[in-house]
């Protein structure tokens, strides 16, 4: 019989150890102080788009334009609302992972934040035509900048935190007497601002010979378009899996942005069955519509929403369940971001195992159902916006096995996500029992 | 935050959401059924456009020598877009008529680049009502005179809009695209914008441009070559072009859409059941509409945005 809690210990006292790492408090940090600008960012967005958007989710089932009188400019700011949260994530990723590396050395935070800051603009750095006007164009890649580029983000951040341990003058703590006034500060940090740019320069140069000789794009295109063209069974389970990889890492995969117009597949089903009256023998059964938008994304990217309530079952930590309930009303519609950031669930290796898992598990499950020709393909057009759980219903046509299929699928993702969920509370009550004992020692 | 109160909010979540589901329920039925009317729908009408100083009444001569050669006589609709943007029917779509003629005039009827302009606008207006009552998925369009110059603004600025409806044959007679000019080195700007928005029109399209001859080189209001000028425009944009220069009687300006020769092109080239036995794949004109079908991608119009599914961005 295995010794079943020492297997356990052992586990939890080699993610404690990972979690002590320098890079990965730092990243921890960051990633909690970014939480309320994706949460608020997320609720602007899901409201921008379900609710507000003429042909959005709500509009469509509720048939609301005759009420509301003009929503446009209301929507406007909603997506600004967002554009300007969201969109500029990875940007702040930089500054806060700077500002918290450095402060482990006791360096200049602030100073370090900052640069870290602008080093990612010169990351992001694009060649742009002159366009005056008196409005700031500031010459960057406006996609980097927002949450595709958050991986990047907090590198660059991390880089710049050591840059400043390295040589970001005096150490504040060994300071003499007086505290530096801010000139003093300013001057001390000269050297390692310029290397920061500097580097952040080669990494912009590097990544440009990357993208300039096409090889991402030629890997991105082949990728997608195995994905899109092939519809079967495993072009849909490996597409689902590299689109989930992608988000635990920050990126967006080949599943992501998905245009129903724009996809020949669905658009064949529905032709098929707008032509035979009959969902059953649609050419593609198994696309990525039919699979993974209606069940390998029924609680949004990597069943978060399962994650959430498993979260909100099991967990006694206080701080988990808040970042559980108030990203429940953005995750529903989609938007899982702010959870993904907030547990984090990002680049946390405990939740990778569930996180990928479950999106696989739903699609085979979906994929049986519909081989047992209990459940049909999902094959008509949604509105945009819908929440994830209502995809496959509305998609059948309003089948009820398949809200049924979902409804279980949804239960089997809680219960693979509860065990994680346990194990991350051991790792983080010891976590605390740690600190507690570092503060004590400090004293 | 205590077990209770989350438990609480689980179960008003759930809640939420089975009250979404319901009017979802609802919403899909409903959006089905408006999908297969316009996917299988067979109607395909010819759409025509008079020129200046003409009214909506103009074509009634064609129309009816039209169905003095067929069984299945065509409907004729006659839409008027007045200037303040109010629409007028006269006449009605029989249930079983598969090819209608719509004809479309305008309030103002005018000459010249600006009017061509609005016309175009108060154009795309009626075939938004048009779309919307009867759910095509394709028309023919014949534009005559001016009516060329409208059809190939509409086509240029706003047929784009209606990215699944598919427009099938385009027949322009007499349509002056330099308008009086005689040599093609004096491009009038309507001719320069025209060319130089060529892109903007469908490739898949079918275009026949019928010029008249009643002296050697005009219609005695159109320049011959200010109608060969539309070669410029769709040339090398469109599937098919051919150009047809018709002489003899009735080959006056204004007496062009009864000329029998037109006709006869129109019953030839523009019309899908009246093709006397002579098509370009040889076969019965019918299965050449099924096996268009088949490659057709098909999504309502202007609700197409409608049902776009887009993941929001999971960042």
């Amino acid at each position: 019989m295995y010794d079943i809690l020492a297997i356990q210990n052992k586990w939890v006292n080699k993610l404690v150890w990972l979690r002590r790492r320098v890079i990965v408090r730092a990243v921890q940090r960051t990633l909690l102080s970014l939480f309320p600008f994706a949460l608020l960012g997320s609720i602007a967005r899901v409201v921008s788009i379900s609710f507000l958007s003429d042909k959005g989710f709500i509009n469509s089932i509720l048939a609301m334009p005759k009420w509301f009188p003009d929503f446009r400019l209301v929507k406007l700011l909603f997506n600004n609302f967002a554009t300007f949260t969201i969109g500029i994530l990875a940007l702040l990723a930089a500054y806060y992972c700077a500002k918290y590396t450095a402060e482990f050395y006791r360096k200049d935070q602030q100073v370090a934040g900052i640069t870290g800051l602008i080093s990612y603009l010169f990351v992001c750095m694009v060649n742009i035509s002159e366009n005056g006007d008196g409005i700031i164009n500031l010459p960057v890649d406006a996609m980097m900048l927002g949450a595709n580029g958050i991986l990047l983000g907090l590198l660059v951040g991390y880089i710049t935190g050591q840059i400043f341990r390295k040589f970001g003058g005096i150490d504040l703590k060994k300071a003499k007497s007086h505290s530096p006034n801010v000139l003093e500060k300013a001057f001390n940090s000269l050297l390692a601002i310029i290397l920061s740019f500097l580097v952040a320069i080669v990494i912009n140069g590097l990544l440009y010979l990357f993208f300039r000789y096409g090889i991402y794009d030629a890997i991105a295109d082949y990728v997608t378009n195995i994905s899109l063209k092939h519809s079967n069974f495993s072009m849909t389970l490996f597409g689902t899996f590299v689109t989930t990889i992608f988000a635990w890492l920050g990126f967006s995969g080949p599943y992501q942005y998905r245009s129903f117009v724009d996809d020949n597949t669905s658009v064949e089903n529905l032709n098929y069955a707008l032509k035979y009256h009959s969902v059953w023998g649609v050419p593609h059964p198994f696309s990525e519509y039919s699979l993974y938008h209606s069940f390998g994304t029924f609680g949004g990217i990597g069943s978060i929403l399962a994650l959430i309530v498993a979260i909100l079952i099991v967990s006694g930590a206080g701080s988990y369940r808040r970042v559980g309930v108030s990203g429940l009303i953005p995750t529903l519609f989609n938007s899982g971001t702010s959870v993904m950031i907030g547990l984090p669930v990002m680049f946390n290796p405990l939740y990778l195992i569930p996180f990928i898992l479950t999106p696989i598990l739903n699609i085979v499950i979906a994929a049986l159902a519909i081989i047992a020709h209990i459940m049909p393909p999902v094959v008509y057009p949604v509105p945009m916006g819908t929440p994830g759980p209502l995809v496959a219903f509305i998609g059948t046509g309003g089948n009820f096995v398949a809200l049924i299929i979902g409804v279980i699928v949804f239960f089997i993702d809680i219960i693979v996500y509860i065990p994680f969920v346990r194990l991350n509370e051991q790792i983080w009550l010891k976590m605390q029992y740690i600190y507690l004992q570092e503060e004590k020692e400090g004293e | 935050m205590t077990k209770k109160r989350t438990r609480i909010i689980l179960f008003v979540t759930l809640i939420f959401i089975i009250l979404l589901a319901i009017p979802s329920y609802f919403w899909t039925k409903s959006n089905i059924k408006e999908l297969n009317a316009f996917y299988n729908s067979k109607l395909s009408p010819v759409i025509m456009i008079p020129g200046s100083s003409a009214t909506e009444n103009r074509f009634d001569t064609l129309v009816t020598k039209l169905n003095q050669h067929t069984r299945n006589k065509h409907s004729l609709l006659k839409v008027k877009v007045w200037n303040n943007g109010k629409i007028t029917y006269k006449g009605k779509i029989r249930a079983n008529d598969n090819e209608p003629i719509i004809v479309v005039g305008f309030e103002n009827n005018k000459d010249g680049y600006s009017n061509i302009k609005k016309q175009a606008r108060m154009f795309n207006q009626a075939f938004a009502a048009l779309q919307a009552r009867y759910k095509f998925n394709n028309f023919k369009g014949i534009g005559h005179s001016n009516g060329g110059l409208i059809y190939t603004d509409f086509l240029e600025q706003y047929f784009n809009e209606y990215s699944q409806v598919e427009i099938k044959r385009l027949m322009t007679i007499g349509t002056p695209y330099n308008f009086d000019e005689t040599s093609i080195s004096n491009k009038t700007e309507m001719l320069a914008d025209f060319i130089a928005n060529r892109e903007s029109i469908p490739t898949n399209l079918t275009v026949y441009s019928v010029a008249g001859t009643e002296t050697y080189d005009s219609d005695r209001l159109v320049p011959e070559s200010s109608v060969s000028a539309g070669k410029y425009i769709y040339q090398k944009q469109v599937k098919h072009f051919t150009e047809i220069t018709v002489t003899g009687e009735d080959a006056e300006h204004s007496d062009l859409p009864q000329n029998d020769e037109v006709v006869s092109l129109i019953e030839r080239y523009m019309l899908d059941n009246q093709n006397q036995g002579m098509n370009r794949k040889g076969k019965n004109p019918q299965d050449n509409l099924q096996k268009q079908d088949k490659k057709k991608i098909v999504m309502p119009v202007k609700n197409w945005y409608n049902y776009l599914f887009l993941e929001i961005i999971t960042f």
